[in-house]
């Protein structure tokens, strides 16, 4: 029970509906956003294969006025799970907002989401990736500290010329093979979320309306899977833009990374893609080789903050070793 | 922890200090007397600090910062950067870093005003940033980036003005910072220049009598190391001959490291053929007492560069426990915390 006759409990899915309608009332249509249905928030919470996070404050009427979100992922650091949740989605009904002091239901909601979620067996690290004045609220309110400066990797020119020995195509989904890629790979990132087939056609494939586009790269000799790639068309400082949206290919293997970016900066550019933008940790092996492959460095609205709770979790190995892609964020 | 005074610092103290910070981060004690005599007594804009003095009259704590001229919208503040601080090792326990405390609740009331100092900032040893964070109102202002060039020959010169710094120095000219900057004119650019020991050279780019730029180089190892950078708002032309004055016939490694959002200063860098890597990846935090001017404010608009901010974070200050976390919002242990 929290202060002004409002109920504070955990979202549960015969609450789906209403959520969705507080979403829709209060952030209205979004271009980057599939629409807030019930649909959206049982694929985007009930359908995540880490679980779901959530709480809602209701009204002396039971209405749901206020709604604070989580999207958890297991992320594997240095060999151990451990659950990183984004927080997200987190609005209040307007007429609820103005008559409480401060601080409003947004900050209580966000602060009980914490000591709900903040506390040993749950969340390790709570993050986002929030604008400015976003930040300022979190930093005030729920002690998130900026990680880093958040840069985006854009390339405008022409690709390179197509990568012999490395053949590229498009996929509808992901299957035991990605899984497969991805248990090759996870060794060599020292602290990743799981990017298995179940993952990823949950956040991509099944995502309601989804706009994403899968592209594989394999070997032409033996056909063994090397990298894949998500992308999608977005807007983004004013323009229609290609966004690459997750990315896991061998640190080491320049042909597969160098073809597959080709080929996804080519169907953009086809499609009259002002731009390809890329977004990564600046402590990333990817990103001094985006900007090999062309890409260019410009300054992001976004600060990524995050809030660990997990005493093993230093904020240098964070910085050093956390790769991240936009896949890991819910923004596109 | 033992008897200790704490005042604030004279001009008379600077040695004292230079002394206790040399023998703290191990330095040589003639080359950190005369660089801390540079910074705090000869800046042409001066320096505040507190100094802890135990019963024997050592200077066994220092808590200081050599000011900055800045312009911030049209008006002028000064800005404090921590510098050559430190804490005798004995006086590190008793507690949460108790002498840390005191000279810094001593330092908050003396200077950080809107007519003394409207921030003071620092590159702090990663710990100390956790403590100042979580318990000295400290904040985030950004995470450096390094701007790197491998050694790929000169670059095109154009059209603009260049100098040496001596010319700067007898210019009354300022350099414009547009909306947030360091008020760099030609005596405090010359004074920059000067660090004892370093070598520093540097130049400042004229469109007529207008100062348009200015950036100053330290050569080392294998490496040249742009110290400082101000360019006009968006003149491209300034940079680009600054930039090939600095590269000059391009046989070194250059590389600067900046804490920035200017999406012009990047975009000059990378057309020179520089990189972006991420160095360091220190964090500047700040804190500031000017309602307006705070660290979001500043993380938008301020280009921020190793002369402003110094070219290694400060020596640990605390005795460096590990982090531990406060409680979390919301929570009983957590309440007053987080604007409960």
């Amino acid at each position: 029970m929290s202060g002004a006759g409002l109920f504070i409990r955990r979202s549960a899915p015969d609450d789906a509906e209403a959520i969705a309608r507080l979403m829709a009332t209060a952030f209205g249509d979004d271009d980057r956003q599939p629409a807030f249905t019930a649909e959206w928030w049982r694929w985007k919470y009930a359908g995540n294969p880490a679980g779901y996070h959530g709480l809602v404050a209701l009204d002396p009427e039971g209405k749901i006025v206020g709604h604070y979100g989580g999207v958890p992922a297991d992320v594997r650091v240095d060999g151990a799970w451990l659950t990183f949740g984004q927080n997200c989605d987190s609005c209040s009904d307007p007429a609820v907002r103005r008559g409480l002091r401060n601080p409003g239901l947004f900050v209580r909601l966000a602060q009980a989401y914490a000591s709900t979620y903040g506390i040993p067996g749950q969340d390790a690290v709570m993050y986002g990736l929030p604008n400015r004045n976003v930040h300022r609220i979190a930093s005030r309110y729920m002690d998130y500290w900026m990680l880093r400066q958040q840069w985006l990797l854009v390339a405008n020119g022409e690709p390179g010329p197509p990568t012999p020995g490395i053949r590229v195509h498009e996929a509808t989904s992901f299957d035991d093979e990605v899984t497969a890629l991805y248990e090759r790979l996870a060794p060599r990132y020292r602290c990743m979320a799981r990017r298995d087939a179940r993952v990823l056609n949950w956040r991509f494939r099944d995502a309601p309306g989804a706009a994403y586009r899968i592209t594989l790269a394999r070997d032409e000799g033996d056909a063994t899977l090397r990298a894949y790639a998500v992308h999608r068309r977005a807007r983004m400082m004013g323009h229609d833009v290609g966004l690459l949206m997750d990315w896991l290919c061998d640190p080491d293997d320049h042909e597969a990374g160098q073809a597959i970016q080709s080929v996804v900066r080519s169907f953009h550019g086809t499609h009259g893609r002002h731009a390809v933008a890329f977004v990564c940790p600046t402590s990333s092996t990817w990103f001094g080789r985006f900007q090999q492959w062309g890409f260019r460095v410009l300054p992001a609205s976004y600060m990524m903050v995050a809030r660990p709770f997990a005493h093993e979790l230093d904020p240098r190995l964070l910085r050093e070793h956390w790769f991240y892609t936009l896949a890991d964020f819910d923004i596109f | 922890m033992g008897q200790h005074v704490i005042r604030a610092a004279s001009e008379a103290d600077w040695d004292r200090v230079a002394d206790g910070f040399a023998r703290h981060a191990d330095r040589d004690p003639a080359r950190t007397r005369a660089t801390v005599a540079h910074a705090m007594r000869d800046n042409p804009h001066g320096a505040s600090g507190i100094v802890a003095l135990d019963a024997r009259d050592r200077v066994v704590g220092h808590l200081g910062v050599t000011h900055l001229p800045m312009r911030i919208r049209g008006d002028d503040y000064v800005f404090g950067r921590f510098y050559a601080c430190f804490i005798d090792p004995a006086y590190r326990t008793g507690g949460v870093h108790s002498l840390f405390i005191e000279l810094d609740e001593m330092f908050r009331e003396a200077f950080e005003s809107r007519d003394r100092l409207a921030a003071v900032f620092g590159q702090w040893d990663e710990l100390d940033w956790w403590f100042l964070r979580h318990t000295r109102g400290h904040k985030a202002i950004a995470t450096s980036i390094d701007l790197c060039r491998a050694a790929a020959g000169a670059l095109p010169t154009g059209e603009i003005r260049i100098t040496g710094v001596d010319d700067g120095a007898r210019s009354p000219a300022v350099l414009d910072v547009g909306a947030c900057g360091v008020r760099r004119d030609g005596a405090f650019h010359a004074w920059r220049t000067a660090v004892p020991g370093a070598n520093d050279r540097g130049w400042c780019a004229w469109r007529e009598d207008a100062l348009v730029g200015v950036a100053i180089a330290r050569d080392r190892r294998d490496e040249r190391l742009l110290v400082d950078w101000a360019v006009a708002p968006d003149d491209d032309a300034a940079g680009h001959a600054l930039l090939a004055a600095v590269v000059g016939d391009g046989h070194v490694p250059v590389r600067a490291r900046f804490w920035t959002s200017d999406a012009f200063t990047l975009a000059l860098f990378q057309a020179a053929g520089f990189s972006v890597e991420a160095g360091t990846e220190a964090y500047l935090s700040t804190r500031t007492v000017v309602p307006g001017i705070d660290y979001l404010s500043l993380s938008q608009s301020w280009h921020v560069t190793m002369a402003d901010a110094g070219v290694h974070p400060l020596p640990r200050l605390t005795i460096g426990e590990p982090i531990v976390y406060p409680p979390p919002p919301g929570t009983a242990d957590g309440r007053g915390r987080y604007g409960h």
